[in-house]
């Protein structure tokens, strides 16, 4: 077994005196998809967002495919090149059309010529079941259209890991399917993924592994089976209950 | 690896930053000293202290033989005299054409329309000329003066008879004061009380009584007049007497007043205008008067809107004051630069002129904030 | 059961048209009626009078007569033409970028840019002039930088090699911080290494710098190249991927040569007979007056204070409190004090705080002053606008791996910029005709020629004459540029939506 490509040990982060995350152990396998659940305010976005980041870890190690997550610039861009991510709220850019937005980090950041920027983004947007939107701006597409594009534009930096934070939470009802359907294929090409979600159909589907998150600790984890069929702990029982019968 | 740890690399910045900065002044601050040695001069404000060596047309007493700090005091004295009495004076304008602006009438919207546009597209400092130049020196002469009983109008400025405080004004003024205060009290209370019981009250007819009962009644039973009339009167070619307002304090005045008025006009319109028109539907429905409406829930409502561009124009007319060094009038200003004029000392006269203007600033930002303060929407 | 009466179909006739509009703008109620008499009869007098005086007590000669200096002082007539041509460059500039902002291919917006970019250059050389050196006057200067530096004012030739070193250290930095070629990196290093040798006989000169210390004036210049350097390479990393920065290094190297040259070796010395040709004859600044210097001023000040603003006010966001700080004390001291007091201070003050050597023109102070004035009025509108931008906006981009600088460039000011277009044009009306305040500082601009117009033994009531005149002048343009600015609004939100 290779070494694990997101290995987490003991991470706290604390907000002024407010302590979100109190000691989080995770170790990933590449290839693997992991669904995050749990109550609002648990430290799941913040958990997550510690991987590439967007939120500064305070205690503890996080490794990423070998490299160490600290103040070193040249290791923070490292990692933020091999982690791709897709928001609750998709920020697109507006005043970019759709093929700009995911051409923008390849050009400028990986500095591919423009061509091979684009034909990839096209390959992309037609991955992701649309591929005629390329030339119209994120304010002229639907909700689940935009997340599609967003997470084109993740794909398009080549990321080792895709980073999902309640991707479809914002979304319509009728549009969260499409969006699902694209993080399905997605998983069945083996793309490691971390997904926060409450959509359980999904995680279900592809997940390898689930872990509950409550007050900044992961209280349980486990396969699918076993956390649907037979959660341990009360909290996760409870918590199912309560996003299960509705 | 610590150049490469991001809070080296901050820390870094901020100290190249500061470095240039403080070369920047160094270099600044040395070409300065060797400047002023050439000239002669020195960094210190005892030179206020020295004859001025020229006259001030208004604001108080001065004499040729005053000293430039004094010369300083009459500045900012007649910069506030413009100033408060712009503001007030362009606030009503303003009201008044703002409410214009909204009226059903399209004549009246047409020709206050024409006039914001006027005022708004050409500068304070060329419809300053046009009126002190073009119309108020324009005017007839002091031996040609249009006279209406004691008032009279000429090219010198208007005279308008004064009161003169006589002995026993003081006594008649405090009791003026207090019939004020006592009245405010009595409205406020006997206001409280209708609102309580239901039972009318007359707030406004007891206060007013208090009001003008008390000064009228010191008036008539104190011995003597606690004031005076003096009237101007002609002179030989001067007018002696009276109270005059003088042609560059009416010319940057009316400039001002004009000027402001017109730009807090189309604040008061977009004010009202952004109060949703549910609210005056919702109002009228509960059955009160279109004069209720205006005053108990659209004007309320849309001060919040208008407090913070008002403040703006506020502290625009503050500092617009300072042309009135084209009309003549001796402001802060131009005292300031008549004084740079005689003495050469740049460096202090311009730090104390910018500070002034500074301070009056940050006193009319405090004062608004304040208001705007109060007026805030509680909101969850 | 009766039925209803047909109507005839349409509303009555007192309830539409024109007559309607009647009743209801101008005769509604009562007041309304009263109101409109009275509006009537006001406009009816006033123009009555004004319509008398204008048609004969009015001397229009006033305007009409003095048309020439009013628009061009005393610009020489023999070169008006360049004046023309001038203001020919800026409206083509102008129309190019309007095209180019809708939305035309990007290979234009290379060219407004660097449109843009020489245009000062440009501009300033029409209107005032240039003399170009001889052969003879570069063997003579050089002759005298290589062999007798210390003839030279030092003070002259330490603001001269500073800059010699600080466009070095930027080409340098941007040079290894774009180009991976081990070889050009190796040539840009020879080159610097050259540049070097070139400045010696300036940097081999004694010169006291910190507390009285006497060092070779070299010290400061490698620390300048040092740090020109570092910003260079900062800078070169993030701009690598602009298209055609990278073809155009080669270019900036070799106009270094002809730059150092001028840079370091034009000044006044020697004979006559090598001294430089006026290749189109100099107009000093001071001479510039009427409507031309009116829109030379506000042009420049435009132009200038817009990047100055947008730093400013990045600064002010800035998360280094040294920064931020510096940043907020500017703005809110140039904010709360009045124009004329700026440029009181830039004609009076200005002067002591520059070497005794290096004067500068009146006209130059001036725009000095109107820059700095209105660039803190834009940093606080830009400032606006970044706020507006969303923080979700800034971490999705630096989740996809951009460097701040990338960030703010590329994804947070276009943005901004875009969301306070109406407020910025709105301060550049502003400016212009804030422009008429040099008039009290002793500058000759529209206003100030119009009073010595007045101060003329024939024109000597005219007053009303000339100042409606400067007026409408404000107006047109005021007006012309509030619809320009309203009509760029609409065309944003049409390519926003």
């Amino acid at each position: 077994m290779s070494d694990p490509v997101i290995s987490c040990t003991d991470v706290h982060k604390w907000f002024g005196n407010f302590e979100a995350l109190k000691g989080v152990d995770m170790q990933v396998e590449k290839g693997e998809v992991i669904v995050i659940f749990g109550p609002s305010g648990s430290g799941k976005s913040t958990f997550i967002r510690t991987l590439n980041r967007l939120e500064e870890h305070q205690q503890g190690t996080i490794i990423i495919d070998g490299i160490e997550l600290t103040h070193d610039v040249r290791n923070i861009a490292a990692i933020r090149s091999e982690i791709g991510m897709v928001f609750q709220q998709f920020n697109l850019f507006p005043h970019l059309s759709v093929l700009q937005n995911v051409t923008l980090a390849p050009i400028w950041v990986r500095k591919w010529p423009k061509e091979k920027a684009e034909e990839v983004a096209v390959q992309l947007l037609e991955r992701v079941g649309i591929p005629e939107q390329a030339q119209k701006y994120p304010g002229q597409l639907s909700g689940g259209q935009q997340q599609r594009v967003a997470i084109a534009r993740a794909l398009a930096m080549q990321p080792k890991i895709m980073l999902f934070d309640e991707p479809t939470s914002a979304l319509d009802p009728e549009m969260i399917k499409e969006v699902l359907d694209v993080m399905i294929g997605l998983a069945k090409t083996g793309m490691t993924m971390l997904v926060v979600t409450h959509e359980m159909g999904f995680a279900r589907a592809v997940a390898d592994r689930m872990y509950f998150f409550d007050e900044g600790l992961v209280i349980e984890s486990g396969s699918p089976d076993d956390i649907f069929k037979s959660p341990q702990e009360d909290r996760t029982k409870l918590f199912l209950s309560q996003i299960l019968t509705h | 690896m610590f150049w490469r740890d991001t809070r080296f690399l901050q820390a870094l910045a901020q100290v190249i930053f500061l470095i240039m900065v403080a070369l920047a002044v160094r270099w600044l601050v040395q070409n300065l000293l060797t400047s002023l040695d050439e000239r002669g001069l020195e960094l210190s404000f005892d030179f206020f202290k020295r004859t001025a060596g020229f006259g001030i047309g208004e604001g108080l007493p001065f004499e040729r033989i005053d000293t430039f700090w004094r010369a300083y005091v009459v500045g900012v004295f007649n910069s506030i005299r413009v100033v408060s009495i712009g503001l007030v004076l362009a606030t009503l304008l303003g009201i008044l054409a703002g409410v214009a602006l909204l009226s059903h009438n399209w004549l009246l919207r047409s020709i206050v329309g024409a006039y914001v546009e006027v005022m708004r597209n050409t500068p304070l400092l060329v419809q300053l000329f046009f009126i002190y130049f073009g119309i108020i020196l324009k005017l007839p002469s002091l031996a040609d003066r249009l006279i209406v009983g004691p008032f009279s109008l000429s090219n010198r400025g208007f005279y308008f008879p004064r009161a003169v405080p006589q002995p026993g004004f003081t006594v008649w003024i405090s009791l003026t004061l207090i019939g004020l205060v006592a009245g405010i009290f009595v409205y406020r209370r006997r206001l409280q009380e209708r609102i309580l019981t239901g039972v009318e009250t007359r707030p406004g007819l007891w206060s007013a009584l208090i009001i003008i009962g008390l000064p009228l009644a010191g008036w008539i039973f104190l011995p003597g007049n606690p004031l005076a009339i003096e009237d101007p009167v002609l002179i030989g070619l001067r007018i002696e007497g009276g109270a005059r307002l003088t042609p560059e304090f009416a010319g940057i005045l009316f400039g001002l007043v004009l000027y402001t008025g017109a730009f807090i006009a189309d604040i008061v319109r977009a004010g009202i205008l952004a109060v949703p028109k549910g609210q005056r539907e919702a109002a009228t429905a509960s059955g009160l008067s279109p004069s209720q409406v205006l005053r108990l829930v659209i004007l309320p409502q849309a001060m919040r809107v208008i407090i913070p561009p008002l403040t703006n124009q506020y502290l625009n007319l503050a500092k617009n004051s300072s042309l009135a060094v084209g009309v003549g009038f001796p402001d802060l200003y131009n005292i300031s630069s008549t004084i740079f004029n005689q003495s050469g000392q740049a460096v202090q006269v311009i730090t104390l002129m910018m500070g002034t203007y500074l301070l009056m600033s940050l006193m009319i930002s405090a004062v608004m904030n304040f208001a705007n303060d109060r007026l805030k929407i509680r909101e969850r | 059961m009766a039925q209803a009466r047909p109507t005839s179909g349409k509303p009555p006739v007192i309830s539409i048209g024109f007559v309607a509009w009647l009743r209801e703008n101008l005769f509604s109620s009562l007041a309304n009626t009263l109101l409109t008499l009275g509006s009537l009869a006001i406009l009816y007098f006033a123009g009555r009078s004004f319509l008398t005086w204008a048609f004969t007590q009015a001397n229009w000669g006033a305007v009409t007569g003095n048309l020439k200096v009013l628009t061009w002082g005393r610009y020489p007539e023999a070169q008006v033409w360049r004046l023309g041509v001038s203001l020919l460059i800026l409206i083509v500039l102008g129309v190019i970028t309007w095209r180019v902002w809708r939305g035309e291919p990007s290979t234009s917006r290379r060219i407004v840019l660097l449109g843009w970019a020489i245009s000062p250059v440009v501009l300033t050389i029409l209107i005032r002039g240039v003399t170009l050196p001889t052969p003879a006057t570069i063997a003579n200067n050089l002759g005298y930088y290589l062999f007798r530096p210390d003839v030279l004012p030092l003070l002259e030739q330490s603001w001269r090699g500073t800059s010699a070193m600080i466009w070095v250290g930027l080409l340098l930095g941007l040079t290894r911080g774009m180009i991976e070629s081990r070889r050009a990196r190796l040539a840009a290093l020879i080159a610097s290494a050259a540049a070097l040798l070139f400045l010696l006989p300036l940097g081999l000169q004694i010169e006291p710098w910190i507390f009285g210390l006497k060092i070779p004036f070299l010290i400061p210049l490698l620390v300048n190249l040092l740090l020109a350097t570092l910003i260079g390479q900062a800078a070169g990393h993030s701009l690598a991927n602009v298209g055609g920065v990278q073809g155009a290094l080669p270019w900036l190297w070799g106009l270094s040569v002809p730059l150092l040259l001028i840079l370091l070796t034009t000044f006044d010395v020697g004979v006559a007979s090598v001294a430089p040709v006026e290749a189109l004859p100099i107009v000093e600044p001071n001479i510039w007056s009427g409507i031309m210097l009116t829109l030379v001023l506000a042009v420049v000040s435009i132009v200038a204070s817009f990047p100055i603003g947008v730093l400013l006010a990045l600064g002010r966001r800035s998360k280094l409190p040294v920064v931020r700080w510096v940043c907020i004390l500017f703005i809110e001291v140039v904010r709360g004090v009045p124009l004329i007091t700026i440029l009181f201070m830039a004609q009076v003050m200005l002067p002591l705080f520059l070497p005794l050597e290096l004067s500068i023109d009146r006209v130059v102070r001036a725009m000095a002053g109107m820059t700095l004035f209105t660039a803190a009025y834009l940093a606080e509108i830009v400032r606006g606008g970044l706020q507006a931008v969303h923080q979700e906006q800034v971490e999705a981009a630096h989740a996809l791996g951009l460097s701040e600088i990338l960030v703010t460039g590329l994804i947070v000011l276009p943005q901004a910029l875009r969301a306070v277009i109406p407020p910025i044009m709105g301060q550049f009306v502003s400016m212009f005709k804030d422009t008429s305040l040099v008039a009290i500082v002793g500058l000759l601009d529209l206003l100030a020629v119009g009073q010595s117009v007045i101060k003329q033994r024939e024109y000597l009531g005219a007053v009303r004459e000339i100042y409606l005149f400067a007026g409408l002048f404000y107006f047109v343009v005021s007006y012309a540029m509030s619809t320009a600015s309203r009509r760029l609004e609409i065309q944003l939100g049409v390519v926003e939506s």
